[in-house]
């Protein structure tokens, strides 16, 4: 057997044993709200407050209606939440498991998915703040929607793959959750999240999307949501040939460490 | 369950170890090894724990493993286990391995007992079904009461232990791999743990277990290995291997 089906093995074994990692996942996010009055309605109150207050202010910031940017940023904010916290949460998923990798059987794979179970959470709920931001304005939904289905599901490859990439190499590299947070803390403010895309394309800094995967993976989601149509040709281009990337990258990652972690935690 | 009959084939598996340099873990460390080069002074040094070890286990045998500490007792059971991959040669186990290792650590510090049980009950291999049917009779075991209501980071060791027990012997065991357990927790609770191992024991249809305790290797197991320095020095019937070890223990030119 070749260290990649082995490998696929591994995975659609933990995809099998879902009671195991949905389970983890959801006590991790009990665990966050334990002893808390309102529990993980705070998840709600957060991006409200956020939503509301930067939206409000930046609304007038960069000369947008209050109607069409408020769903706009919601949106933007809640997917790229999503991805920021799969990937640091992901560099940590081998790293805190380390008690059970060293004492149980179940391939590795679980720990990845119990953190996608973690971040999904937030993402359902923040998806159904954006429809009732959307109703609050009286903007309309039509089936046209439902093109983000299929994004959600390009968004949540995309997010298992990176979560996996950042498991294997935080193993080896210690520092790379750190230094990941920090990347992400500057790119959340060069992602178009808080302006309109066509703000860079104005000045001709296109480059500064083009660059930038996680804007594609946002964009075929957030597109369909907010305009009720597919997303451009282009948007699905780049997102296809990302996961191309992402997935050749965590084959070659996977092979050269998946049977070092238990050595290196 | 499983059609191909039970078994455990391990074949000239070699077990390596990073150890001392902790740099190597960093950015940093990692950098400085590609300027310096290999050989540079980040480069770690290995311990061999495994140095081509063969072991073929079937059906219905029970095998004791002796040896000092660091011998590779541990190891052996962990690469059977899967959980260690050899670095060179390999390792097949066929059947549901139910492993015994470490009964302090694997626990969510901030979830209850009974959310701990929960976990651990599934990690091993149980079904949530199979771990509700379960549950009182692992918490009467466990004999930790209203315990089980706090968060497990409020637990003393020997609470921790007394819960992972209670837990890892309700299941139903095909491959059971034990790792020096009988010595765990307050003395009572010893009495009460021996007894139940040993019915534990009786369920496994391949049994391996590192043990200090002549006796028990004596009682429960046909064939034991004798690991020494991370190779095997002798593989046979319990009497031969125990006493040849005893001798070895006690003779003054000792290895």
């Amino acid at each position: 057997m070749s260290a990649t089906t082995e490998l696929l093995n591994n995975n659609l074994k933990a995809l099998k044993n879902w009671r195991v990692w949905f389970h983890l996942g959801m006590a991790d996010i009990r665990n966050k709200f334990a002893r808390s009055l309102v529990g993980p309605l705070w998840i709600l109150l957060n991006l409200t407050l956020w939503v509301g207050g930067i939206g409000t202010v930046y609304a007038a910031l960069f000369h947008q209606e209050v109607q069409s940017y408020l769903p706009f940023l919601t949106i933007g904010f809640v997917v790229w939440g999503f991805l920021a916290q799969t990937i640091t949460d992901g560099g940590n998923a081998f790293v805190f498991a380390e008690g059970y990798i060293k004492q149980f059987t179940y391939p590795k794979q679980i720990y990845v998915l119990r953190v996608m179970v973690n971040a999904t959470v937030p993402l359902a709920i923040g998806i159904a703040i954006f429809f009732l931001v959307m109703l609050i304005f009286n903007n309309p939904i039509g089936l046209g929607a439902l093109w983000a289905l299929p994004g959600l599901m390009l968004l949540l490859v995309a997010a298992y793959f990176h979560a996996s990439i950042m498991a294997y190499a935080s193993v080896r590299f210690r520092d790379l959750p750190h230094g990941m947070t920090s990347l992400l803390q500057v790119l959340m403010f060069v992602t178009p999240i808080f302006f309109p895309v066509k703000t860079l394309k104005e000045r001709g800094l296109d480059f500064i999307y083009q660059l930038n995967p996680l804007y594609y993976l946002i964009e075929v989601v957030r597109h369909p949501l907010v305009f009720s149509e597919p997303a451009a040709m282009e948007i699905y281009g780049v997102t296809g040939g990302y996961l191309v990337l992402l997935f050749v990258v965590l084959i070659a990652v996977a092979k050269r460490f998946d049977k070092r972690v238990v050595y290196m935690l | 369950m499983n059609s191909s009959p039970l078994s455990i084939t391990v074949t000239d598996a070699v077990v390596r170890f990073q150890v001392g340099n902790a740099d190597g873990q960093t950015l940093k460390g990692f950098l400085a090894s590609l300027k310096n080069g290999p050989g540079g002074r980040n480069v770690a040094p290995f311990v061999d724990a495994l140095k081509g070890v063969s072991v073929k286990i079937v059906a219905g045998e029970r095998v004791g493993l002796i040896g000092h500490n660091g011998a590779g007792k541990s190891t052996l059971l962990k690469v059977m286990a899967g959980i260690y991959p050899p670095v060179t040669g390999t390792a097949v186990t066929r059947g549901h391995v139910c492993p015994l290792f470490e009964f302090a650590t694997g626990f969510e510090y901030h979830r209850s007992g009974w959310e701990n049980i929960r976990i651990r009950g599934m990690l091993l291999g149980m079904t949530p079904d199979e771990i509700e049917a379960k549950l009182p009779e692992i918490a009467a075991f466990s004999e930790l009461g209203n315990f089980l209501d706090y968060p497990v980071r409020t637990y003393s060791t020997g609470m921790f232990v007394r819960l992972a027990f209670a837990v890892s012997t309700a299941v139903n065991p095909e491959i059971l791999l034990l790792d020096e357990v009988m010595g765990a927790g307050d003395l009572s609770f010893t009495e009460k743990a021996n007894k139940r191992m040993r019915e534990f024991m009786d369920q496994g249809k391949i049994l391996v277990f590192s043990s200090h305790s002549m006796e028990l290797l004596t009682e429960y197991c046909n064939r034991t290995i004798w690991m020494d320095h991370g190779v095997i020095r002798e593989d046979g019937p319990t009497a031969d291997v125990v006493q040849h070890y005893k001798n070895s223990v006690l003779s003054p030119a000792r290895v």
